[in-house]
């Protein structure tokens, strides 16, 4: 993967590798003539973003090691291989009974987005790569940044671990780097939520999405936090002027909706043809509401919401 | 480089360019033309096909990714002369289809959903329904039907 501009117009090629060593090799050889391509969801629409092809990309999603999960109750963080698909995250980790409470916003986030048909398909790394090359609305990226995930990087001559934040935020990444997979911490105390808005009903790109993930303390309070928004800027952050109103009080409908106000005060919302910046400033408060409300729900610390409605 | 993968149950092998969409290998090299190129962007499940039983939009998914795997579109449903399945009865026999543009897909999104679930509720139904736009019939009949198949009633 490379932020260069691709230069070939002919038919692409599919190169297929039997190895995240090998890919990683493939593709640093190619530099900015080739990419990784998971499921493809965002890559076959570059035609239609007026984007042309890579010469090569190189199948990675299936290969040995990317399709790993191990989400148990009693391990400290949840292992999530970067080729799995949204709806098998769903699968894994939608069961609010066995799964640790600290992935419910992933959980959630996998959930919401998309389309059956394109859930089936699109998978973890794709979704978060794709956030670094135009895809701000990618919903498991607020998720995994509320959550503290880590991820687990390939080149040809190795491995590394990076915060998600870091990997969104440098411009230019090398040539040959492939997500392998993501670690998500997974403590006892920890409670996570996501939220997001979209114009119609159901599927659809969010106008604006939100995750939460807070460590409570045994008398309720919170004792750290952190917020993400996705869909504003051109990628999704964290706010931590929104975490540090939750810390030090109970998690309720208050703190939810006074965090959700000092995220709109901070981020730069854009407008675009969905809806106007203000609007999506103004939604963010009800919608951290939403996501609080959600991480409290099933093991958290009793709930308490604002008169302005009871979220859903 | 030919990517060879199975469809309704019959191997092939085929020479399009890695990246082309597997609908357009469907309609243009197969002839297989039940699945519908409606937007070409994943929303409107006009070409949903199953790949290894799993409902996908075939307009995005690249033949290479194809490779080995079992494809199953409307065609493979009921021979031409053949009954229907209780899929299609259902749709039929409930007002579920009126210009039919969305109907290949749908009919491939409840048969996945049914093989899975086999008394889905109408929320689960209208779930799996989410990527299948319908400009016609409202849903409202769609899920009925669907419901009455769960329930035995179209088999
Ligand atoms: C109609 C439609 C609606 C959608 N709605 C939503 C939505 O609401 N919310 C949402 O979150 N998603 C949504 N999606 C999915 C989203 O847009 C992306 O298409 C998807 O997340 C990309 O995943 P993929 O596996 O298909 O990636 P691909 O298309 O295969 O790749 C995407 C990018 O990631 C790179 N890449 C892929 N895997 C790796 C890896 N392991 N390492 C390094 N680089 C990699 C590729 O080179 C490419 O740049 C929607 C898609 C469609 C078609
Ligand atoms: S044509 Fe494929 S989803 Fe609309
Ligand atoms: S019957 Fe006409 S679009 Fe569904």
């Amino acid at each position: 993967m490379t932020s260069a501009a691709p230069t070939s117009t002919a038919a692409p090629e599919v190169r297929a590798v039997s190895s995240l060593e090998e890919a990683s090799q493939v593709l640093a050889e190619l530099g900015p003539d080739g990419a990784a391509l998971a499921g493809g969801t965002w890559i076959m629409r570059r035609p239609l973003r007026s984007e042309p092809w890579h010469r090569v990309y190189v199948p990675v999603a299936g290969l040995p090691g990317l399709r790993e999960l191990d989400v148990r109750p009693t391990s400290s963080q949840a292992q999530l291989g970067a080729g799995l698909t949204h709806t098998e995250l769903v699968a894994e980790l939608a069961d609010g009974t066995s799964v640790p409470a600290a992935l419910a916003g992933l959980a959630a986030a996998a959930r919401l987005s998309a389309f059956p048909q394109v859930r089936n398909v699109a998978t973890l790394g794709g979704n978060i790569a794709a956030a670094r090359v135009g895809f701000r609305q990618a919903d498991l990226v607020p998720a995994l940044l509320a959550a503290g995930a880590r991820l687990q990087l390939g080149y040809p001559d190795g491995r590394a671990d990076r915060p998600v934040a870091d990997f969104l935020g440098e411009a230019g990444r090398p040539a040959g780097e492939i997500l392998a997979g993501v670690a998500v911490p997974t403590p006892p105390d920890r409670f996570a939520g996501f939220g997001r808005l979209t114009v119609r009903g159901a599927g659809e790109y969010a106008v604006v999405n939100v995750a939460v993930s807070v460590d409570v303390d045994p008398d309720g309070t919170v004792r750290s936090a952190r917020v993400a928004v996705g869909a504003l800027e051109p990628v999704p952050r964290l706010i931590p002027e929104a975490a540090a109103v939750l810390v030090g009080r109970p998690l309720d409908g208050t703190s939810a909706r006074e965090a959700g106000s000092a995220a709109a005060a901070a981020v730069d919302a854009r407008d675009d043809r969905l809806a106007p910046g203000w609007y999506r400033r103004a939604v963010l408060p009800a919608l951290l509401e939403r996501a609080c409300a959600q991480a409290t729900s099933t093991t958290g610390p009793a709930w308490t919401a604002t008169d302005e409605g009871e979220p859903r | 480089m030919t990517y060879s993968f199975h469809i309704n149950g019959h191997p092939v092998e085929i020479g399009s360019a890695a990246m082309t969409g597997l609908l357009e290998v469907l309609r243009d090299e197969l002839g297989l033309r039940g699945a519908k190129p409606g937007c070409g962007e994943g929303r409107c499940g006009a070409c949903t096909v199953l790949v290894d039983d799993v409902p996908v939009a075939s307009c995005l998914y690249p033949v290479a990714l194809a490779q080995s795997r079992h494809v199953r579109t409307v065609e493979g449903l009921a021979a031409p002369d053949g009954p229907l399945t209780p899929v299609q009865d259902a749709l039929l026999e409930h007002g579920g289809v009126q210009c039919g543009a969305c109907i290949p897909g749908v009919v491939m999104t409840l048969t996945a959903l049914l093989e899975r679930t086999l008394r889905p509720t109408p929320d689960q139904i209208c779930d799996a329904l989410v990527g299948n736009l319908c400009r016609c019939t409202g849903y409202h009949k769609i899920v009925e039907a669907a419901v009455a198949v769960g329930r035995g009633e179209e088999r």
